[in-house]
């Protein structure tokens, strides 16, 4: 019976359309990845977008409650915040509650799509509690940018600041190149010689002595051929190092003298570009002639730079992240990978294919509106892809700030089709922005200038190339307080003037120094005002001027007269050796055509008496 | 585990079909080597519900072979990444990849693409083998291990009979799922 009833039991179980067994068992199976989606999914893709976007921003990104919905489909989280790499205790973006719709064509393909989104609130450069450096990332140290500095020179032209205008154009003077070259040569010199000087001076001192000896030596006591025949070679010797002592002394003497001439015809020329520097420093006097005021650009730069620095460097943020998502796909499918990696042990490789029509991420259109508290923000993102090239568009950012009394409009874009440059361009335009400046103008005598400013900021480039060109008005220009000539003109003619105009253009390309110039009308303004006045005060501060010039010349040159002397001395001492040597070799000389005439009457004396053999032809 | 065991022991030893252990083992192999974190393994997976093999065998197998997958996975990423860069392929792998779907399998994984052609390559191989491998077993081993000494003594444990007992058990449940 229990066999029985065991059969019946597996009879029954395969009779039917449907097996019961294996679709229960299926129904398990996804019954618990289901449960396993419903608890775990949310937190591990939250953890997977942290991973993702850490990898983009290389710096920590944390992220709250993500929720996938897979009815809709739909993706949001509380809250978002993105640390800046460079400045790890600062978040680079900050998000609010965001929901953004999915795509399920991009889902079923294991992609995303962010079509649309919403941002409640977006904050930029708010501190941090924790630094959000990641250690694979860590960036190098900035170095900080020397402030440039502008000396007071033109700030009062009746008691005009000579030395100091000198003093700040010094490296740009053609008389400090030349006095620098002079001192050069001289200092060379004075290293080259003494040495060379002493050796030959001691050696000379040498040579006196056996000259000497030679000198004293009676030839009528010498007795015999042989005692002759080591004197003679002495004296021939002394002689053979008269001559190398002479060569030496003389090239030693030529050689001071030399550079003694090359040192004194650099002298000339210092002396010389006084009168060229004298015209380009003059040009710093003149108000009228824009020398003076391109001075000043070092200074706008720094204001300008201050002002715009944080849209210029957000700007550098966001294409550097653009490059970034781009490059993030994974490069193991490039020709020439090595088959043995250490990701492919465990995880292996992924071999991406060409795609048509779905990126592995996009983002349609992101956009946020909110107040701050004191301005409306209007900002829309658009078309960021890791596969651009499958956009029509390029993407877009627009920026909208209204602060009542202000607003500022930013539209830009960036293709990054391109992998190995982003060209990008943006234009921006501005009214109401008060402008105020406490200390910047000082180099003017100019305390306390406000107005208010608009313009138009336009921009394009590509890869490290920039340029960009602004043009700004600045109405109701005022100045508090102004102290020296150009400073109290500069506040009487704001009185009358409408606008104060400035075009700015800033050039950074690869291969050249990044450059920056100021035009603006400041040049006529202050010209007008000046008058009489100023061509009077220059007059008095250019014969100052110059004499300070020459001064300092001869002061430079007379830095330089003992290492003059001393090198004079030496070449004297060169030539006195040149003589001395000559001496020597002159008694020497005589001394061995004594020797020569007792040798012969010693052969004389042996060969009296004998009588030699007598030859036939 | 232990209960597993036994089942397996008996399935060997009963009139459970050899074909079904020996698909049971190729199975397992398969879903071994192939990595699980994809929908591909998932579809393999439920797709045995379906089929008439010994299942706990296969899994079994899966256990013991996903310890030794590593081992090969040198071998695997080698051979899928041969398998993905074939030039006659491009264009199929092209139309899976922007299907709907497929790209969720990972087929582009190269060890999911190794570890699919090497399980594939190896199924029929593998069932042959422990298909003759059950069949020696059960006319020449199976006797002279039931006969032996050493097992006799061996029934005779505290252990063995708690197990035999679990056997009893498991012959009943193994009959009705024949």
């Amino acid at each position: 019976m229990k066999r029985l009833a065991i059969l019946s039991k597996a009879i029954r179980a395969n009779t039917g359309w449907i097996k019961t067994g294996p679709l229960l068992a299926t129904a398990i199976v996804l019954g618990a990845l289901t449960a396993f989606f419903v608890m775990f999914a949310n937190p591990l893709l939250e953890k997977g977008a942290e991973k993702a976007l850490q990898g983009i921003f290389q710096a920590k990104v944390d992220i709250q409650d993500l929720r996938l919905t897979l009815l809709g489909p739909s993706l949001s989280f509380k809250a978002m915040s993105a640390a800046d790499k460079d400045e790890p205790m600062t978040n680079l973006v900050e998000l609010g509650s965001t929901e953004f719709s999915l795509d399920w064509g991009h889902l079923l393909r294991g992609r995303f799509f962010l079509r649309t989104g919403r941002i409640e609130r977006m904050a930029f450069g708010t501190a941090r509690t924790f630094s959000g450096a990641l250690p694979e990332y860590v960036s190098p140290s900035k170095q900080k940018k020397e402030s440039s500095s502008f000396g007071s020179g033109i700030v009062n032209l009746a008691g005009f600041d000579v030395s100091a205008l000198l003093e700040q154009q010094k490296d740009k003077l053609k008389t400090t190149a030349a006095l620098e070259s002079a001192k050069a040569a001289r200092e060379k010199a004075a290293k080259e010689w003494p040495a060379r000087v002493e050796s030959s001076t001691a050696a000379v001192q040498d040579f006196q002595v056996s000259v000497e000896r030679l000198r004293s030596l009676d030839v009528k006591n010498i007795k015999s051929v042989g005692e002759v025949n080591s004197y003679l070679s002495e004296a021939k010797s002394a002689v053979q190092n008269g001559k190398t002592l002479v060569s030496e002394a003389k090239a030693i003497s030529g050689g001071i003298t030399r550079d003694v001439d090359a040192a004194k015809l650099l002298e000339k020329e210092a002396r010389s570009a006084v009168e060229k520097d004298m015209a380009y420093l003059k040009s710093f006097m003149d108000p009228k002639s824009g020398a003076a005021f391109n001075a000043l650009e070092p200074v706008m730069e720094q204001v300008l730079t201050d002002k715009a620095q944080l849209a210029v460097y957000y700007g550098k943020k966001a294409l550097d992240l653009l490059g970034r998502l781009r490059s993030s796909k994974d490069d193991d499918t490039k020709e020439g990978a090595k088959p043995k990696k250490p990701a492919s042990i465990t995880k292996g490789r992924t071999v991406d294919f060409p795609l048509r029509g779905y990126s592995r991420f996009r983002l349609g259109e992101c956009v946020s509106s909110f107040n701050d508290g004191l301005r409306d923000w209007y900002i829309r993102l658009s078309d960021i892809s890791t596969e651009p090239e499958l956009l029509s568009a390029p993407s877009a950012l627009t920026v909208q700030v209204d602060a009542r009394t202000w607003e500022i409009t930013i539209d830009a874009s960036a293709d990054t089709k391109f992998s190995d440059s982003v060209p990008w361009q943006f234009s921006a335009s501005g009214s109401g922005l008060q402008v105020t400046l406490e200390e910047e103008l000082a180099v003017l005598g100019v305390q306390g200038f406000s107005g208010v400013s608009s313009g138009s900021l336009k921009g394009q480039g590509k890869k490290k190339d920039t340029l960009l060109n602004a043009d700004i008005f600045v109405t109701e220009p005022k100045i508090r307080e102004a102290s020296g000539s150009v400073g109290s003109s500069l506040k009487q003619a704001l009185a009358k003037v409408k606008s104060i105009d400035l075009s700015v253009a800033y050039q950074d390309t690869d291969d050249q120094k990044a450059s920056f110039t100021v035009r603006s009308n400041l040049d006529t303004i202050i010209g007008d005002v000046l008058g009489d006045l100023a061509a009077t005060a220059l007059k008095k501060a250019s014969t100052e001027l110059e004499g300070k010039l020459s001064t300092r010349v001869e002061q430079e040159l007379g830095e330089s007269a003992a290492a003059k002397i001393s090198l004079g001395s030496l070449g004297h001492e060169a030539s006195g050796n040149v003589s001395t040597v000559q001496k020597g070799q002159a008694a020497v000389d005589a001394k061995v055509q004594e020797l020569e005439t007792k040798a012969r009457s010693f052969v004389g004396d042996s060969l009296k008496g004998l009588s030699l053999p007598g030859f036939k032809p | 585990m232990l209960k597993r065991l036994v089942r397996l022991v008996m399935a060997l030893n009963s009139n459970a079909k050899a074909s079904q252990l020996a698909a049971g083992f190729a199975c397992g192999l398969l879903l071994a080597i192939v990595p699980s974190n994809n929908l591909l393994w998932l579809m393999l997976f439920i797709l045995t519900f379906f089929l008439k093999i010994h299942r706990g065998m296969q899994l079994l197998m899966i256990a013991l072979f996903k310890l030794l997958a590593p081992l090969a996975s040198v071998w695997l990423d080698r051979l899928g990444w041969a398998v993905l860069r074939l030039e006659s392929l491009q264009g199929l792998f092209t139309d899976l990849y922007n299907l709907p779907i497929a790209p969720l399998t990972r087929f582009n994984n190269t060890l999911v693409a190794g570890g699919l052609m090497a399980g594939f390559v190896l199924w029929i191989p593998v069932f042959l083998l422990v298909l003759g491998l059950v069949k020696l077993y059960r006319a020449r081993l199976a006797p002279l291990i039931v006969d032996s000494k050493f097992v006799k003594h061996l029934k005779k444990l505290p252990l063995v009979q708690k197990i035999a007992v679990l056997a009893s058990k498991a012959v009943v449940v193994v009959r009705s799922e024949a």
